[in-house]
């Protein structure tokens, strides 16, 4: 799935990405996200094997291990730049509220 | 183990209204077993509370498939984990059933939701309703001069009349499925983009659709009853024909890819089985259709008019006679046929709508050069047409509610003309 078009990730986009730094099979992914956030942010499992199809494709991740059915991905150097481009964004956002606010809101 | 079946109700952009009926019927002692094309199993269990999910997993699936494939199995792992057990599957359509209280929703971001059920969509519900709406307008096409040069063949009984109806009904059934669907996406589309939910459209508009076709259909049962009471062989012989080939129709639609895929064959051959004997039977039903005319053999004396009773009758020789009948609300039709050395054909249509029988007059007429002979008093001031150049004489005569088409062997004189309307004419 080509999110390229809306120029963000959304949370479990970005989650995913970010799990995917270590080699890591799915299942660890919805585990790691779930404990990781506390609970905030869980991935359906029907999102994720979608997601992860479509990075596969976009060339985002990549297979690096396959036992069974069991399939283990890692991000690509075009799946970092993209998180890496994402976290820009979101520090961006950070900043420019600060600047707007004045650090008012703490 | 106690089972039912169930229509399938469902469409592929109601994935809530699936799960929640799946909940209802788990609380009511029913759990679902197996999907089919057109059935759902369910076996009987203690009532319970379930949750169900629903996914579209298209991935590399067929429905020529008997078992899962690879991409599922592993869709199945990624539930497993999440707390999701597998419960039945077709195709794209898989249903989950959850064994945690606490296990997450199957999809949590809509916009991958709405990609996935479109990609269903355009893979599996879009080809069959496109080929269903080419299909429906290539019989339109077929259909419509037919019905513009020989309207009497389409009114004339309860079943053809229906028929009539039913196709309209299908083709605008066919067309609103799409919009259906169109809307759907397109809604869901800008709901999403706003950060929404995926549309959930109002099911009063598909169950109307359903009703209707569900109406329709018993109507032309109805019909079918109907003609099959009037007591023509020959009208009981077709109709039974045409239920034989709607059970042969439906025992392939509903039994023969299950049983397919159960043989555990590679998708390539169950497809290639499959699309073969729908051919075959599709050959086979057009090609051979049994000549039911034999079932309207009559004895001469059963005829309202015969050779015998305008003096044509040969000696020595066996007379072959056939009547048939029909009849619908618009239009009545009678059809004689006496044979010797000579022969004597004529039909009757009546009706009491008198545009009906002036279409009808018209388009037996129609061509071929037939002139008016309107005038000639031994045909008792009716509209009358012949056709001129051919060995047996032929009329078409029109009189208020009734129109006769007569073939006489022999060029009659106006007294045999005469005790053919007195035999024919109301």
């Amino acid at each position: 799935m080509a999110r390229e078009k809306y120029q963000t990730l959304t949370e479990q986009m970005f989650y995913i990405l970010l799990c995917l730094r270590r080699p890591c099979c799915g299942t660890d992914i919805m585990e790691q996200v779930r404990r990781g956030t506390g609970g905030r942010v869980v991935i359906g499992p029907g999102t994720l094997y979608t997601l992860l199809d479509a990075f596969c494709r976009d060339g985002w991740i990549e297979e690096v291990r396959v036992e069974g059915r069991k399939r283990t991905y890692r991000i690509t150097d075009l799946g970092q730049a993209r998180l890496h481009r994402e976290r820009e964004r979101l520090g961006q956002l950070l900043a420019d509220y600060a600047a707007w606010t004045g650090g008012e809101d703490g | 183990m106690k089972r039912r079946y169930e229509w399938r109700r469902f469409d592929w952009t109601e994935p809530e209204a699936i799960e929640a009926h799946l909940s209802r019927m788990a609380a009511r002692g029913w759990q679902l077993e197996r999907i089919g094309s057109l059935l759902w199993r369910y076996a009987a269990a203690p009532p319970q509370e379930c949750t169900y999910a629903v996914a579209y997993s298209c991935g590399d699936t067929s429905v020529y498939d008997g078992t899962p494939t690879e991409s599922q199995l592993e869709y199945r792992d990624y539930c497993e984990a999440a707390g999701w057990r597998f419960v039945a599957g077709l195709a794209c359509l898989q249903v989950f059933r959850a064994d945690r209280q606490d296990a997450a929703p199957l999809e949590t971001d809509e916009a991958v939701k709405l990609a996935s059920v479109g990609r269903t969509l355009r893979r599996n519900f879009l080809p069959a309703q496109v080929f269903l709406l080419a299909f429906l307008l290539l019989l339109a096409a077929l259909l419509v001069p037919q019905l513009l040069c020989r309207p009497y063949e389409f009114l004339r009984s309860h079943t053809s009349l229906l028929l009539l109806l039913l196709f309209p009904l299908m083709l605008l059934e066919s067309v609103t499925a799409l919009l259906h669907v169109w809307l759907w996406y397109w809604k869901s589309k800008r709901s999403v983009a706003a950060g929404g939910r995926c549309a959930r459209l109002s099911r009063r508009f598909r169950r109307g659709r359903q009703a209707a076709l569900v109406a329709a259909l018993l109507l032309l049962l109805l019909a079918m009853a109907a003609d099959f009471c009037t007591g023509d062989p020959g009208i009981r012989a077709e109709i039974a024909y045409i239920l034989l080939k709607i059970v042969l129709v439906l025992a392939l639609a509903w039994e023969l890819l299950p049983l397919l895929r159960r043989l555990g064959w590679d998708r390539g051959a169950v497809g290639s089985v499959y699309w073969g004997a729908v051919v075959v039977l599709a050959v086979v039903l057009v090609v051979i259709s049994p000549d039911t005319s034999e079932r309207n053999r009559v004895t001469r004396a059963a005829l309202p008019l015969s050779m015998e009773d305008l003096g044509w009758a040969a000696e020595g020789t066996e007379p072959y006679a056939r009547l048939s009948y029909s009849r619908s609300p618009l239009l009545s039709f009678l059809e004689g046929l006496d044979w010797d050395d000579g022969w004597l054909r004529y039909r009757v249509y009546r009706s009491p709508w008198p545009y009906l029988l002036s279409c009808t007059a018209s388009a037996l007429h129609r061509g071929l050069g037939w002139v008016e002979i309107t005038g000639d008093p031994a045909w008792r001031g009716g509209r009358v047409w012949r056709l001129p150049g051919v060995a047996d004489p032929t009329y078409c005569a029109a009189y208020p509610g009734v129109v006769l088409y007569i073939d006489y062997g022999l060029p009659p004189t106006p007294a045999q003309i005469g005790m053919t309307l007195d035999a024919l004419l109301p």
